[in-house]
């Protein structure tokens, strides 16, 4: 059973490598990797790039992939500084059934397309939500502009292959993310 | 291919044939005579409805559907000159269950007879004609409208073992036909495979094995479902024969392999072991979620509510009797049982706590008062407070006052209920000492009262109750997010380091 499981990751793994989505693998062991992933349109976040960090469990899929946004996003459910994602399906109610492409192509679109104010992990995103859309809309598009470029996220790429310490100064604006 | 020569040459080659088309159904139990036995079942392309004459002549119709009957025998002796001259004679015809009546039998023969024409072999269109419920048709016994007459003493009887037999048909052919399971993505065999019931999806069992191991070593029940999005929508757990039935273990507990054992990452004991954890957890949530469950005084074990609450007037409501040790006793006061009518007694260290209370908040009833009154009744509460009230002020001038007199009062009262029960004294100062430390730091959850504690200094105020109840353990507001909700919510910020607890998050 450990090879089905195996084989399991590595068709999910294989199918997003296919797709359009540009995958950098870590290791190449397959179960940890980075994806870019595009703010779906007409929203908020159309436009923006993030790099976000996926790492397969050994028991998945039936324990849940971890996911971590690397640049900072403002969202009401995804925390500012670690950049973890809280979404009901890769959590509590996650399915064996569920694979990589789902998280990509639909639920996290769709978190993003409706964020949920009321079960927040950014308490100040979820509270400007509520309260003053406008203003959301602003610093959620200020927030795009900063951090969430194809030149930011290609500078943490480039930041990965060398030194971190290094050019640490560089980017400070970006969230270096290991807790 | 086994000799026949008790056969002429063309039987032969019409045995032949019929034997390569149905193989299993074909039986030629002597060498010498040329007796052929036919068992036929019976597959109808529709499912029917049944109705049934019963012999005094009274028609039930009934709900069930069919399309699965259990096979028809049918003995032939072929002369040597069939099929030229001379009809195949059919010796017997029974049909397994006598689902058709010696009449209908007859009936049956009859018919079969009428299909020979000589110089043409007859089996395989008796065969088929018996196979496909053809017969059924032209004996006029099913109606166009797919409702099949059958003649039986007693219907249900006859339906049990109908629906028996299609059972066991239907398992048949799903454990030879092939199953893509969604999880590993792979084609099984359908022995290794489940339909689970109540959904009919269909995956491996290895599979959702795993999948439910992990569920039940994170101690959550309710993850023990079908993996469907359309089923975890529905909130549709998982019945105990289908985990039985995935995890491979016989209905009587003992973790014995009931067919293939293949592919599951667990040993047989471990998912033995396994399925006795889940019942347990399962017990333990829907212990904490009924509002009308105890826990017995004398040995601890939960104790569900009755199933139909007795009337809360008659004063049955309060009386429980332990499943575990026979304790028979009230829910409320959590003495022996007292009858209906006489109300429950206050115990000292209640009665102290009620008047001493109010003092510490400002003259208003706590919480914990209200709920004595709710369960005790007001009325009964006050009558027994006038009557200790003179006692208590005169206590109160005393020297020796306190939380220290109380708990001794409690200790006492407690051992003298243990002795009166005959029950060994497990009550020490160590049991005293966690009862003090209990009621000084934990919050009982709004829900089920249980005692609840938080990580000390930095863990999260947001409770999720094995009750399912959430609640801010700073403030106790109940609500779906407290997180936002909850008065003290600006509090929150001031811990220390960022909460991990995966519950607020």
């Amino acid at each position: 059973m450990a090879n089905q499981n195996k084989r399991r990751i590595e068709t999910d793994v294989m199918k997003l490598l296919m797709s359009d989505y540009e995958v950098n693998l870590v290791n190449d062991n397959m179960q940890e990797f980075y994806v870019r992933f595009n703010g779906p349109s007409e929203t908020p976040f159309a436009g923006g790039v993030w790099k976000i960090h996926v790492e397969l469990p050994d028991q998945y899929p039936f324990k849940s992939p971890s996911i971590g946004f690397m640049n900072k996003i403002f969202h009401p459910n995804i925390d500012e500084l670690s950049g973890s994602v809280c979404l009901d399906v890769i959590n509590q109610t996650w399915s064996p059934m569920f694979d990589m492409m789902n998280i990509f192509e639909v639920f996290l679109p769709q978190l993003l397309r409706y964020p949920n104010p009321n079960d927040p992990l950014n308490g100040e995103a979820a509270a400007l939500l509520m309260r003053h859309p406008k203003e959301y809309e602003a610093k959620v598009k200020e927030y795009v502009q900063r951090f969430a470029t194809k030149e930011a996220v290609d500078a943490a790429d480039g930041k990965d292959d060398k030194d971190e310490d290094e050019e640490m100064s560089d980017i400070g604006s970006i969230s270096d993310n290991d807790e | 291919m086994q000799e026949i020569k008790q056969f002429t040459e063309s039987q032969q080659e019409e045995i032949f044939t019929v034997q390569s088309i149905y193989p299993e159904f074909v039986v030629i139990p002597s060498k010498k005579k040329p007796i052929l036995i036919l068992n036929i079942p019976v597959e109808l392309p529709n499912a029917t409805k049944l109705s049934f004459t019963t012999p005094d002549e009274i028609r039930v119709q009934e709900d069930a559907t069919m399309s699965f009957f259990p096979p028809i025998t049918v003995t032939i002796t072929l002369p040597s000159e069939y099929p030229d001259e001379k009809p195949a004679s059919i010796e017997h015809i029974t049909a397994k269950t006598s689902w058709l009546s010696v009449l209908q039998l007859e009936q049956l023969e009859a018919h079969l007879f009428s299909l020979w024409q000589p110089g043409i072999p007859v089996l395989y269109e008796w065969l088929e004609s018996i196979r496909s419920g053809q017969f059924l048709i032209d004996m006029r016994l099913l109606s166009p409208d797919s409702l099949l007459s059958l003649q039986h003493p007693s219907p249900r009887i006859l339906i049990l073992q109908l629906s028996i037999y299609a059972r066991q048909v239907e398992a048949q052919q799903f454990a030879q036909s092939n199953h893509d399971c969604a999880i590993c993505l792979s084609s099984h065999k359908g022995s290794i495979c489940i339909k689970l019931s109540g959904c009919n999806h269909i995956f491996c069992r290895p599979c959702l094995s795993d999948f439910w191991v992990s569920a039940i070593n994170d101690g959550d029940p309710s993850r023990v479902r079908c993996p469907d999005i359309e089923c975890i929508r529905a909130k549709r757990e998982a019945t105990v024969d289908d985990v039985r039935t995935v995890f491979n273990i016989s209905p009587h507990m003992e973790s014995s392999p009931v067919d293939s054992d293949k592919g599951f990452k667990n040993s047989p004991e471990d998912r033995g072991i396994l399925f006795k954890k889940w019942i347990q957890l399962r017990e333990r949530r829907d212990l904490a979620r009924d509002k009308h469950a105890t826990y017995c005084p004398v040995c601890q074990e939960g104790i569900r509510g009755p199933l139909e609450a007795a009337d809360e007037t008659s004063g049955w409501h309060r009386y429980r009797i332990c499943q575990s040790c026979k304790f028979s006793f009230c829910k409320t006061c959590k003495k022996a049982w007292h009858g209906p009518q006489n109300v429950c007694l206050l115990t000292q260290d209640q009665l102290l706590r009620y008047v001493k209370d109010p003092e510490e908040n400002f003259g208003e009833p706590t919480s914990w008062i209200k709920d004595l009154e709710n369960e005790y009744g007001a009325e009964n509460v006050k009558e027994q407070v006038d009557t200790f009230l003179p006692q208590y002020l005169k206590q109160k001038a005393s020297a020796v006052t306190g939380e220290e007199r109380a708990t001794d009062r409690y200790y006492n009262e407690f051992m003298e209920e243990l002795n009166y029960y005959g029950q060994p004294q497990v009550w020490n100062k160590h049991i005293k000492a966690s009862e003090l430390w209990i009621r000084r730091h934990a919050v009982p959850c709004p829900g089920c009262k249980a005692p609840t504690l938080r990580i000390p200094d930095y863990g999260c105020n947001m409770m999720r109750c094995i009750c399912g109840e959430k609640f801010c353990w700073a403030c106790g507001t109940t609500a779906e997010n407290p997180r936002l909700t909850c008065p003290c919510y600006f509090d929150w910020d001031d811990l220390p380091m960022a909460c991990d607890c995966g519950i607020c998050a």
